[in-house]
């Protein structure tokens, strides 16, 4: 096989999972460095962002798992591409423009410690020989030693483990070869060394750099019972726990038709996954708490309606809230006002006091903001006055296109 | 009383036009370029004389006057859509003076949302060119990157280039503009004839078969089924298409 076919082969099977993140790393003296703010470098035919030579290492797997295209029992095509073929690929790309790095994954080959060196001897060619400086996202293989973790967050931007499933019985029961721990603990490492190399770069900027980009995870979504609580409670708790930068999830597209441990979906998942990168956003960088948008009563996000809207509308006696008093965590708060508007509102109302106007200017949607607001007083939400008409109308106003939007999501 | 101020049309005499404004205190009624109408009947005339080096002064003083955000603001104007808008910047200037460092904040205010507005539009097009921007290696190893961009953004470009493909001898070139940067491995210029360094320098074999794994690549991570083209031109406009091999049939 010459290395197109196999680029066919390993580029395609790597497609489907949906995280695309390229952030917040420098390595100067080495070819170049990466933009502080994720950069597409294309967009597909479907709307995703391309920034990273996206690619498994092998497709060759011995394990199982029943949600996979790759599983060892599937007859599907099989590469693996050499160290060599990897590494340049992802050097004469990255000297025509077309990407930001590498992001690379791989199935199970021989054995996990085996694949994850593999893996790790394609960074260590591409920093140590080839001086590259790019951004370099390395999947970890679960069940891999910790002595090669360590290797690859000496030289990767990011490493990530996958926690695949949102419970271990879920693990257990359709991937069974891989355990929990053999998630956890590596997750645990890299969260504990990324730490500590972070404040010892504070001390000494020439100390050794660990996963400086952190680490990210992502799991499967409608493939097992789990509710949105308990799938946003565990992202919180990843976040807290093991300093995640992002969870990722991704709606599960049925491959194993066969399967008779897999639901049956009319179609994918796909605006539930939309949901709940809206309430991951939230929690990240709205200050939310996973108890303030879903509880035993309501374990799951209303499809019809934006969780940051759903918490307002439960929380209605709160609004509406004065534009030109309220503090910056009231403003964060409304639907319609989003980080850069708080910031610009509380900057803008030092000199002056606003009005409707002025809130357009500064980019607040005022199609949801209305009912929520006052200016010096003034509510411009009409006649609604009750969390059910609010309600009906902020759902008149989601964009139609709610799948158009979606896909932007695996920007 | 009219004043009619007339310079040259370039970026350089504008900020000088703005510079003599404000140092004669005068509020004149149209600021024009050669090819825009003046006023009918202008009580007085003033014909601007374009220096670059007093140009330069004027974007340095205004940076320590107000800040470097306000500064870039200007700049990414002048890269842009400065035509329509010489009244407006002339007004921003004089308010950046008399507010210094708060200026930006007054995001509510027309003057200052219209100079933010043009002034994202310029940034957004760099920023898209840093990942849109492609480099092709000719037979003689230099690498061509060909662009038609809206705005005159290729020294925005250039610093961040040098930076990211520092070992490889380039030459980026902005087709609408007849503007070139070489960067031969240890310093930068401005190529008067780019033509010159493409004659008798077609593309090398290596880049054929790059180019082939990039379409291979890019054509394997499309979802087939999820399609939708009207997305994809929104996040990348026809008009970019023309020099990306991933775009080519
Ligand atoms: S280990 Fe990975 S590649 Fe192998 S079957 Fe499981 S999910 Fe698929």
């Amino acid at each position: 096989m010459n290395v197109e076919e196999k680029m066919a082969v390993l580029a395609d099977a790597a497609k489907y999972d949906a995280s695309c993140s390229s952030s917040g790393s420098s390595r100067k003296g080495t070819t170049g460095m990466t933009l502080p703010s994720g950069c597409c470098h294309s967009w597909t035919p479907d709307g995703r962002c391309v920034s990273l030579l996206k690619t498994l290492l092998s497709n060759v797997c011995i394990y199982d798992c029943a949600y996979c295209i790759n599983r060892c029992g599937n007859d599907v095509k099989r590469a693996t591409f050499t160290v060599d073929e990897v590494v340049n690929l992802t050097a004469e790309f990255y000297r025509r423009n077309y990407i930001e790095g590498l992001f690379l994954s791989s199935a199970v080959f021989v054995s996990p410690d085996h694949t994850m060196e593999q893996m790790i001897r394609v960074v260590r060619t591409l920093r140590e020989e080839r001086r590259f400086g790019g951004y370099i996202h390395l999947k970890a293989i679960p069940g891999a030693g910790m002595e090669l973790i360590d290797r690859a967050g000496r030289y990767a931007d990011r490493v990530s483990v996958n926690i695949e499933l949102p419970s271990a019985q879920s693990l257990q029961r359709l991937a069974p070869d891989k355990k929990k721990d053999d998630i956890i603990r590596p997750m645990a490492y890299i969260g504990e060394h990324w730490k500590q190399a972070k404040t010892e770069r504070q001390k000494n900027h020439k100390a050794p750099r660990f996963a400086p980009a952190g680490q990210s995870t992502q799991m499967i979504i409608g493939a097992t019972p789990e509710s949105d609580k308990h799938i946003l409670d565990l992202s919180q708790n990843l976040y807290d726990s093991y300093s995640l930068k992002r969870v990722y999830f991704s709606a599960y597209i049925p491959v194993n038709l066969a399967e008779s441990r897999l639901p049956v979906l009319p179609m994918p998942p796909l605006l539930r996954e939309h949901r709940l990168y809206q309430a991951d956003w939230l929690l990240r960088m709205y200050k939310f708490r996973a108890h303030e948008l879903l509880n035993e009563e309501e374990p799951n996000l209303d499809p019809q309606l934006d969780p940051k809207a759903g918490w307002a509308l439960r929380n209605f006696h709160h609004f509406p809230v004065e534009i030109n008093t309220a503090d910056y965590e009231w403003l964060l708060r409304v639907p319609g006002i989003g980080v850069l508007s708080a910031k610009r509102i509380i900057a803008a109302r030092r000199s002056r006091c606003l009005d409707f106007s002025h809130l357009k200017r500064i980019g607040v949607v005022m199609k949801r903001a209305q009912f929520f607001i006052t200016c010096s007083g003034k509510f411009s939400g009409g006649l609604r006055s009750s969390p059910e008409s609010v309600r009906k109308a902020l759902i008149l106003r989601e964009k139609p296109s709610v799948k158009a939007e979606q896909l932007q999501l695996f920007q | 009383m009219d004043i009619e101020y007339r310079y040259d049309g370039s970026p350089d005499g504008l900020l000088c036009a703005i510079a003599d404004a404000v140092r004669k205190k005068e509020q004149p009624s149209v600021i024009s370029g050669p090819f825009q109408e003046g006023l009918l009947y202008a009580d007085r005339c003033h014909t601007v004389t374009t220096d670059e080096a007093r140009a330069d002064e004027v974007i340095a003083y205004f940076r320590r006057k107000v800040s470097k955000e306000a500064a870039r603001n200007l700049l990414y104007c002048l890269a842009g859509p400065f035509e329509t808008m010489e009244a407006e910047l002339l007004a921003y200037y004089r308010m950046g003076l008399r507010l210094g460092r708060s200026l930006d904040r007054n995001h509510a205010d027309p003057i200052v949302h219209a100079v933010h507005q043009a002034a994202r539009a310029v940034g957004h097009e760099i920023h898209r060119f840093k990942g849109l921007l492609r480099f092709r290696q000719l037979q003689d190893g230099l690498y061509w990157a060909p662009f038609e961009p809206d705005y005159d953004i290729i020294s925005a470009l250039v610093p961040h280039f040098r930076a990211r493909l520092w070992d490889q001898r380039w030459m980026i070139h902005d087709l609408r503009r007849a503007r070139a940067v070489v960067w031969d491995g240890r310093r930068l210029y401005a190529e008067p004839q780019p033509a010159k360094l493409l004659q008798d320098n077609p593309v090398s074999d290596e880049e054929v078969e790059v180019r082939q794994l990039w379409k291979t690549f890019f054509k394997s991570v499309t979802i087939e089924s999820r399609t939708n083209p009207k997305l994809q031109a929104r996040c990348m406009p026809l008009r970019y298409w023309r020099w990306l091999p991933e775009m080519e049939v």
